[in-house]
């Protein structure tokens, strides 16, 4: 398999099952982008350019408290802009550009245990989160499936979109999901600064080799999981 | 039937909440959703793929007027 791990880990087939989604959805531009995100994967699992480095901090993500007043920010002004709009979509385009450049420019690791699909932990608890989610995404597919067994009683089959577009009307409801949203992108581009994008999971409360505890209690997210664990730890799993 | 359908996210949103409660506020084995997605944003396909499903949702209800 080699090289080819990347096709072992679940991101690239999920990829793939929405591109296919989007072909029934009949809408390209959602289809070239999850295609091409699964492409792009491949594409970079084969440059390996050796282990990352230790991160460099941006002062940004230093200074939470000036991160979260930008956002806030950010979000107050975009949600002045009518949705769909040639501004809106210039500011979205640039935020995902910029956070894909971030994650691209990285070292890409050499392979590990990890990279190499043998993953050296697991999350206790994480299919509670993936049984909420898959069936979440099996409802909002009803509706979608049924909304074209009787397309003329679509209102009796809302998508998520359709409850949530009718919220973006106003200028609340839009500031609040770029508040979600800005915010959600920060966290993200936080967790992969701050790890070096190789050890994001080790304070997850994980099982898998053990470690030395750490000799004080990291609580940079307020999560229980962040306590010192260890191999005499209950919430330390063992092995596979 | 649409307010069955409404239902069904209402409750999908409500387990999704109650789940995060349970792993802040009692023992009971769950990881909180930021130590989830810690625990995946170890890989550098999940970083790619978890980045652009973020942006995706941002076009799809912004750029793209959902």
């Amino acid at each position: 398999m080699g090289r080819w791990h990347v096709l072992r880990e679940p991101t690239v087939p999920i990829l793939l099952l929405a591109s296919v989604m989007h072909v029934v959805r009949r809408n390209v531009f959602d289809f070239l982008l999850f295609f091409g995100t699964a492409v792009l994967i491949v594409v970079d699992s084969r440059r390996i350019t050796g282990r990352a480095s230790e991160p460099e901090v941006p002062a940004a993500v230093r200074h939470r408290w000036l991160a979260a007043a930008a956002v806030a920010l950010f979000a107050a002004i975009i949600a002045l802009l009518p949705i769909a709009g040639g501004m809106v979509r210039i500011v979205v385009s640039a935020c995902g550009l910029a956070a894909l450049a971030l994650v691209l420019v990285r070292p890409a690791a050499a392979p590990t245990p990890v990279a190499a699909g043998d993953a050296p932990g697991r999350l206790r608890g994480w299919w509670v989160w993936a049984t909420v989610g898959v069936v979440t995404c099996l409802w909002e597919l009803s509706s979608f499936i049924a909304q074209q067994v009787w397309p003329a009683d679509q209102v009796n089959h809302p998508a998520a979109s359709d409850l949530i577009g009718p919220l973006l009307t106003t200028w609340l409801g839009r500031a609040i999901l770029l508040l979600l949203w800005g915010a959600a992108g920060y966290w993200l581009l936080h967790q992969l600064v701050t790890s070096g994008g190789r050890g994001a999971g080790t304070s997850a409360g994980m099982s898998g080799p053990p470690q030395a505890p750490p000799t004080e209690p990291s609580r940079t997210d307020g999560s229980r999981h962040s306590q010192p664990s260890g191999p005499s730890s209950p919430r330390w799993e063992a092995g596979r | 039937m649409r307010t069955i359908t409404i239902l069904g996210y209402v409750v999908c949103g409500l387990a999704l909440l109650a789940i995060e409660l349970l792993a802040r506020f009692t023992r009971v084995p769950v990881p909180t959703l930021a130590a989830l997605f810690r625990w995946m944003l170890r890989r550098r396909s999940a970083q790619i793929g978890i980045i652009m499903a973020w942006w995706w949702i941002g076009w799809h209800f912004l750029g793209d007027g959902a």
